[in-house]
């Protein structure tokens, strides 16, 4: 091996070491001060800790009310993302499919969604207004609708690469225009659907406007926004925060690690196609 | 036949459901603002009257709060894509390298954007505090000189904040730029090998120009959501110290305070042209490079 792809090796390896320090420290430091004593968890540092606070999750757990954060989250993230799939996955079969004027009009006005930014100042009294603001029901609609543009736009040009035969297979055996999307259809749109779960379902779990803006009741708030109202009441026992925090990260570790492909895939579709 | 056939199998009327919530959740609520706008509705009181212009024009009297607010959200939104973008070319250049963990890294770079903007406020909070982890640590390497109080100086909050969001976003248009990087044709690369050419000159004449639509793309996608950029401003800072990090949306809700309807809806019509402007005119410039390539 020469000499300069030698130094080129040992670069490689020094910059891809600091990229990641720079990356984990901050996940580090939770973790460590998650299991330090209130004194303790005052000096923010990367040292182990002198004694071990595991019952700072146990406090956790019964004081910050994390179950409520999560199901509220799980039922919320759940529902909407459901019913994007469902929605849009169908809309854009037929936008797709069926040329025409209004099609086409349909197409891209769906997709100024992706350029307005949403109005949430007149949303709280819309939902005022429809009655939908006191319970989940006005949450889930603006969710809804704030995910249309994108996964409308994934589906859509997934679409285009499914063989129109397929269809007029389907319909020569008799299906009509719901069945035959659902049996035959849907089942093909596997890669984009699941894309399209997890970018969903974390983008509402991950949610901070709607939920502050539309959901008065911290009672019925998600789970990040939970840890963000126990972080303002427990502002110096950093360790119990930290515990909250690492607790909170972890159902979306664990949706990132087992749908990490889907989301590259459907991220690259949505910039360059978008 | 043709169009009786398209009828019956792919009926337009399915469509109405998504054309309906779309409009009444994500259109109207503009359209509301803009109504409310022009009128003088409140919280406290269900009387309401038109007053036509009153609330643009006490907007754009009232000292220069919303046009700070205006001015940072540009400068956020730049200076975050030149960030995001520079990085992520940084890191993509890195990973398109072979060494052991690359799988592992690209990963771990990608997490924070999964992890959301709250939670990651919250970790930065801890670590740009004036007590917080990161002065602990220059003290302890002996950089007395560089500790700051990060989120509460006028003059280090809004690079402190765009700092954390480059931190978060990079991984997005890192992998954006791996992907033009890996389809660099290998042919070019090994010819340029063969004549001899140093690593500086490849980069630039060769790589460069194959992956410069990309970089493009990042950029300005990047400057569109940072002009929309809320969540991680209010969770690290709410606009503070002063007006020093106060972007248009945190400039909105600390209107909300007074109860009155009329006016914040005013900051949002403003708000929603500004933004959908500058964004029509970035995706038609996208567009056009697109359809030259």
């Amino acid at each position: 091996m020469s000499v300069a792809s030698k130094t080129g090796k040992v670069l490689t390896y020094i910059a891809a070491l600091l990229l990641f320090i720079i990356y984990l420290v901050p996940f580090l430091l939770i973790l460590l001060t998650s299991i330090k004593d209130e004194t303790e968890s005052k000096i923010m540092n990367l040292s182990l800790p002198k004694t071990y606070m595991f019952e700072n999750f146990i406090t956790a757990f019964t004081q910050g009310q994390i179950w409520r954060g999560f199901l509220n989250g799980m039922f919320v993230s759940t529902v909407v993302t459901v019913l994007t799939v469902l929605l849009c996955s169908y809309s854009a079969f037929i936008i797709q499919r069926n040329r025409n004027a209004f099609t086409s009009f349909t197409y891209k006005f769906l997709l100024t969604g992706m350029i307005a930014p949403f109005s949430f100042i007149p949303a709280i009294k819309l939902l005022q207004l429809l009655n939908m603001g006191n319970n989940y029901s006005g949450l889930i609609m603006v969710d809804l609708a704030g995910q249309i543009a994108f996964s409308i736009l994934i589906y859509y040009s997934f679409m285009q690469g499914i063989p129109r035969e397929m269809d007029e297979a389907a319909v020569v055996d008799g299906c009509g225009p719901l069945r035959m999307f659902f049996q035959v259809i849907f089942p093909l749109l596997l890669p984009v659907v699941s894309t399209n779960i997890v970018l969903t379902f974390t983008a509402v779990w991950n949610d901070f406007s709607n939920v502050l803006f539309l959901v008065p009741k911290t009672s019925m708030w998600t789970m990040p926004m939970g840890v963000f109202n126990f972080q303002q009441l427990y502002t110096y026992n950093y360790g119990l925060v930290c515990a909250y925090i690492t607790i909170a990260l972890i159902p979306v570790l664990m949706i990132y690690l087992a749908g990490q492909r889907y989301i590259i895939s459907g991220m690259t579709t949505g910039a360059v196609k978008g | 036949m043709q169009q009786n056939y398209k009828k019956k199998n792919y009926p337009v009327f399915y469509l109405i459901p998504i054309l309906l919530i779309f409009t009444v959740f994500y259109v109207s609520p503009a359209i509301l603002g803009l109504l409310y706008s022009l009128t003088d509705a409140s919280i406290k009181s269900s009387g309401i009257t038109f007053v036509g212009l009153e609330n643009y024009k006490l907007l754009f009297s009232d000292g220069t709060d919303f046009f700070v607010s205006v001015w940072n959200q540009f400068k956020f939104a730049i200076l975050d894509a030149l960030g995001k973008t520079i990085i992520g070319l940084l890191a993509a250049l890195l990973l398109n390298r072979k060494f052991r963990g690359n799988h592992f890294l690209r990963a771990l770079i990608y997490l924070p954007i999964m992890f959301g903007t709250i939670m990651v406020a919250i970790i930065f909070n801890y670590i740009l505090s004036y007590d917080g982890f990161l002065n602990g640590f220059l003290e302890a390497v002996g950089l007395h000189g560089l500790v700051n109080d990060w989120l509460g100086s006028f003059t280090l909050a809004m690079y402190s904040v765009i700092a954390v969001d480059v931190w978060v976003g990079a991984g997005w248009s890192m992998l954006l730029i791996l992907a033009a990087l890996q389809s660099v044709p290998k042919e070019v690369i090994e010819c340029s090998d063969i004549d001899g050419a140093g690593a500086f000159t490849k980069f630039f004449h060769i790589t460069l120009p194959y992956i410069m639509g990309t970089l493009n793309l990042s950029l300005l996608l990047s400057i569109i959501s940072g002009l929309k950029a809320f969540d991680i401003i209010y969770a690290m800072t709410r606009g503070g110290p002063g007006h020093a990090t106060e972007v248009m949306s945190t400039f909105l809700v600390k209107s909300m305070s007074s109860g009155s309807i009329g006016y914040p809806a005013a900051i949002s019509v403003i708000q929603f042209i500004i933004i959908t402007v500058v964004a029509l005119i970035i995706t038609y410039f996208t567009n056009r490079k697109e359809s030259q390539s």
